[in-house]
């Protein structure tokens, strides 16, 4: 059984797995359990999901094709936001990524930005952070963060804060029910803020600042 | 106005109550240090506008606006009627502007309790407020003023118009400029004028208008005819520098009394002149009266002096006593001192009165005994008064006064007082008298009393009557029915005269219905009775405003009118007029006289 397990190990590393349409380019090994069905890459590798433009660059993979992808210290870059966490796991039925620990976001619009938790809707282009969301530019802290990327839209969940130290001016929130839209324009990338949220952005976003994010610990 | 002013400071210098820290969107800004905050926010790239329950605030408090607008690129902020409360403080501006350098109050209203005051512009740059445009009321001044500043505690107004009238503008004061002071709330203006209908009856270059104590303002023009003419000026104020603005300590009394008319026996004229001072220690009077009495034949003419000089401890006057047909003088030390359960009095007279000479003696009261015990309080005080004479036996007079109460709905009060030996001057004279007064009721009020009192003849060196009066009274709300007999006895206790009353009496709303049956008897044999109605409605309190007060008697004893009268009250902006009538056709109380007497009057409202 050991050779065999050995054996197919060997097959994998020498040939690249392929999802329907995902590509796994691993740094190492590949290890494939005939039992569960895990394929382990210990020394990481780099998914490429062409379908929601994406790629996961890390630095140790396991997989179950077409179930999930799980990743530690991984990178998720596409074409207008970059992704980091420790812990990382990829629904590609359900077109959504879980990050855990250190989660590190950057866009052309915010950069620096940090969190403990975050999930991303790839269908609808939807990213949310909490935890101790802190971002270097602009100067902001939430306790939630929803970033529709592809859009440019983002959605300040109270309490947070808003510094602009060139101006010396600091925007606080503390009413949770009512968080801070912010748009960014596409072109200049200058920022519009408001309270109330046009009606069919509050239809497509608030959900994401209200929803509870899976809390189950990622392996 | 001090309260005004003072709100100003704390106001501008953004001393404001309530935070903003509860509204759901809050904006830090360094420059001006202020904090924003609204429920509603908005950034459309330029500016950032606060909605629905906007806020403005520094460290130390808040107003709130109905929006807030603050352009980042030009750095100004904006905000639309801004209003606020603070410890009682109404604050309300139609705009305020800031920018790093100052904020800008349009049209901004401070009011409190009976004061407001307002200013087209208020800004605050540096510490200090620039106002333009100031008005302000108090109950007792109106003002405004082209501009003014506000520094530390000091406000300096500039092209200032003040009047103590409600509205309109009779009387005036202006002044080139005003400086307030918060510290003692005194206003100096300076380089002003004193107009009264528009025209300048003084120009003083310094004058002081003291804003928290009462504006004693007295109409000095006095014009009536009774038996004659009388007109002139009464209590004329002679302003000094440095004077407050009706405070003032000197006045001027100049009457033509009784002038002309019909010549009957005993008709007096006279002309009244004195000069009064009122100073914080002491007064002075200086008075003098010409007098001319007709004696059928011929004028009987004198001079009748009022002459008083008042200095703490020292008091001497000179004056006409109608009872003797002479001048009175006296000079008095006295000096009241409080030992606690002890008021002690001591004096030393010298007197030119009904007799003349020296008296030395005392009067005062002791509490001898004060407690309360739940609703239930009791107090007895023993006043006393004892004179020794150089040339006469002493005097002295002495008892004691009972007061009982239970909470405010039963008192009895209890007075018994005798005296030994006779009192040779009026000063220290106190006759024996009794007295029994017993309140009970809070909605239904009942209180009956009996009062006896010795009085002297001082001349005479005897007691020369026995006073006693007997009351009772009835009362429900603002109605009332009360009887009175006033009986008046010699020394040996036998009847000489007695008046009685019964009265009818209903109040609502400031005013006042009554009727009375009034009548007297002299010897026993009854010498009047007569039935008064009288009514006076409330006053009137509005520019334009008037009342009607009539009253009517009618002698029973001869059927017909006894007496007549009418008041009429008339409001303008600034004074209210009295134009009375009272007659007496047929006399009824002893010393009464056929006459008919007009009376015209003036007062500020």
């Amino acid at each position: 059984m050991r050779r065999a397990l050995s054996l197919a190990t060997l097959l994998l590393v020498l040939t690249a797995a392929q999802f329907a349409a995902l590509s796994i380019e691993p740094y190492g090994d590949s290890v494939y359990d005939l039992a569960t069905g895990v394929t382990t890459l210990p020394q990481g590798g780099v998914i490429r999901d062409n379908a929601h433009d994406l790629s996961i660059d890390a630095t140790y993979i396991e997989y179950v094709e077409g179930d999930y992808i799980s990743a530690r210290e991984a990178k998720m870059a596409t074409e207008k936001v970059r992704f980091a966490a420790e812990r990382m796991r990829y629904l590609p039925e359900r077109e959504e990524v879980r990050l855990e620990g250190g989660v590190r976001f950057d866009s052309d619009r915010i950069e620096g930005l940090t969190a403990e938790r975050g999930w991303i809707d790839l269908k609808a282009g939807v990213a949310v952070v909490e935890g101790s969301v802190r971002a270097v530019t602009p100067e902001l802290t939430a306790a939630r963060l929803v970033a529709d990327y592809r859009a440019g839209e983002v959605l300040l969940v109270a309490p947070y804060t808003y510094q602009d130290a060139q101006l010396g001016v600091t925007l606080r929130g503390q009413n949770p029910e009512k968080p801070l839209y912010l748009r960014f324009d596409t072109e200049t990338g200058e920022v519009r803020a408001s309270s109330q949220l046009p009606p069919e952005a509050a239809e497509r976003l608030l959900p994401y600042a209200k929803k509870a994010l899976p809390n189950e610990p990622l392996e | 106005m001090r309260r005004a002013l003072a709100l100003l400071l704390v106001a501008f210098g953004l001393a404001w109550a309530a935070g903003c820290a509860d509204r759901d969107v809050v904006l830090e800004l360094e420059r001006p240090p202020l904090v924003l905050a609204g429920d509603g926010f908005e950034f459309n790239g330029e500016a950032l506008v606060f909605s629905e329950r906007a806020c403005l605030e520094d460290a130390s408090g808040a107003l709130e606006a109905e929006r807030i607008v603050y352009d980042r690129v030009r750095g100004v902020l904006e905000a639309e009627r801004v209003r606020g409360t603070v410890q009682g403080w109404r604050v309300a501006a139609e705009r305020l502007v800031g920018d790093a350098e100052r904020l800008v109050f349009e049209r901004a209203t401070f009011s409190r309790g009976d004061a407001t005051l307002t200013a087209a512009r208020a800004t605050v740059e540096g510490g200090t407020v620039w106002l333009e445009a100031v008005a302000a009321a108090t109950s007792r001044y109106r003002f405004r003023a082209e501009r003014g500043r506000i520094e530390d505690d000091v406000f300096v107004a500039e092209g200032v118009w003040s009047t103590p009238c409600a509205c309109g503008q009779a009387i005036e004061l202006l002044a080139q400029q005003a400086t307030f002071r918060f510290a003692d709330g005194r206003l100096l203006l300076d380089r002003s004028t004193f107009r009264l209908y528009g025209a300048s009856l003084a120009r003083p270059e310094e004058l002081r208008v003291d804003l928290n104590e009462p504006l004693d303002l007295q109409f000095p023009l006095r014009f009536s005819y009774g038996n004659g003419w009388n007109f002139g000026v009464e209590g004329l104020p002679l302003p000094a520098k440095g004077e407050a603005f009706g405070r003032w300590r000197t006045r001027l009394t100049l009457m033509a009394e009784n002038v002309g008319g019909a010549l009957v026996v005993d008709k007096t004229e006279a002309v009244r002149l004195a000069v009064d001072y009122r100073g914080p220690d002491g007064t002075v009077r200086f008075g003098l009266r010409p007098v001319r009495t007709w004696d059928g034949a011929f004028w009987r003419e004198r001079v009748e002096p009022d002459v008083r000089l008042a200095d703490g401890p020292l008091d001497f006057r000179i004056g006409w006593s109608r009872g003797l047909n002479r001048s009175v003088a006296s000079f008095t030390l006295a000096r009241t001192l409080d030992l606690g359960g002890l008021r002690l009095r001591p004096f030393a007279r010298l007197a030119h009165e009904e007799r003349t000479g020296l008296a030395a003696g005392a009067a005062g009261t002791i509490t001898a005994f004060e407690r309360r015990v739940g609703s239930f309080s009791t107090r007895l005080e023993l006043p006393f008064a004892a004179a020794v004479y150089p040339d006469a036996a002493p005097y002295a007079w002495g008892g004691g006064r009972l007061e009982l109460a239970y909470g405010d709905g039963l008192k009895l009060r209890l007075e018994a007082y005798d005296a030994y030996g006779l009192p040779r001057y009026g000063y220290e004279a106190r006759g024996a008298r009794q007295r029994v007064a017993f309140e009970a009721g809070r909605a239904l009020r009942v209180a009956v009393g009996f009062r006896r009192e010795l009085r002297y003849d001082l001349a005479a060196g005897a007691v020369s009557r026995d006073d006693r009066v007997y009351s009772a009274r009835l009362g429900y709300g603002g109605a009332a029915a009360s009887w009175r007999l006033e009986q008046r006895r010699d020394p040996g206790g036998a009847l000489q005269r007695a008046d009685e009353r019964w009265t009818l009496a209903a109040a609502r709303a400031g005013s006042e219905l009554e009727l009375a049956w009034w009548r007297g008897w002299d010897g026993g044999a009854l010498d009047y009775s007569e039935l008064r109605l009288g009514y006076r409605p409330a006053a009137p309190d509005c520019a334009g405003g008037w009342a009607l007060a009539p009253s009517l008697g009618w002698d029973l004893l001869q059927g017909r009118v006894s007496r007549a009268g009418l008041e009429l009250t008339l409001n303008d902006c600034c004074f209210t007029w009295t134009l009375s009538y009272q007659a007496v056709y047929v006399p009824q109380l002893p010393g009464e006289a056929a006459q008919q007497n007009v009376r015209f009057g003036v007062r500020l409202r």
